[in-house]
């Protein structure tokens, strides 16, 4: 699905980028996928401007929460 | 460690405010986010050529089917700016060239691509109430 998303903003004229990617369980494996498919930017900086680590505890985060942004 | 992940992808390192516009106390102001203006500057250097693509495929199916569909599709994009002060376009040439020199830069307009376009939709003439009929060059 998120997958289908990110075609569908490279085919329309956007630039895809993955928001959140913290609240993911399995970024790694997930930006990896979606890199493939055609996406172009991840979410780095939280709106202080710091560099966003690992601040939630997966235990925290039970689904898959996936935002992307154009 | 996101940053190290874009680097491993090669992938733009961007932030948000993360504004919903629900109104909460806790919600942060719209825009409120601070990046490295070398965020900026790759983000852009990535985002300009997509969109100068988008704009020559918004303008290819206008010159392919001057419909009033495909006109709003051009005027959609800032609209009240393209519109200001005109008092009636004879071509899609006159057109074009007021959108990209709201959109773009001198560079990129003058590319090779949009001069093409822009010949070609010299022969695309619009009526003074923004539709469209179609003459053969």
């Amino acid at each position: 699905m998120a997958e289908e998303a990110v075609k569908l903003i490279c085919k329309t004229g956007g630039v895809a980028v993955l928001a959140h990617p913290w609240a993911l369980k399995n970024h790694v494996g997930i930006i990896r996928r979606l890199k493939d498919a055609g996406l172009h930017g991840v979410e780095v900086y939280r709106s202080d401007g710091k560099l966003e680590g690992l601040s939630l505890s997966p235990s925290l985060v039970p689904s898959l929460s996936v935002y992307l942004s154009i | 460690m996101f940053s190290e992940l874009a680097d491993t992808y090669n992938l733009l390192k961007l932030g948000g405010s993360d504004y919903h516009g629900k109104g909460g106390r806790n919600e942060s102001e719209l825009g409120s986010v601070n990046l490295p203006v070398t965020a900026l500057q790759d983000f852009l250097n990535v985002g300009r050529p997509i969109w100068c693509e988008a704009i020559k495929a918004t303008m290819r199916a206008f010159l392919d089917q001057p419909s009033d569909s495909n006109l709003s599709n051009i005027l959609r994009f800032d609209k009240a700016r393209i519109l200001k002060g005109n008092s009636a376009w004879s071509c899609g040439k006159e057109l074009m060239d007021r959108c990209l020199a709201i959109w773009l830069t001198s560079d990129e307009r003058n590319s090779n691509d949009f001069e093409a376009l822009r010949l070609k939709l010299s022969f695309v003439p619009i009526m003074s109430n923004g539709t469209c009929v179609t003459v053969g060059p």
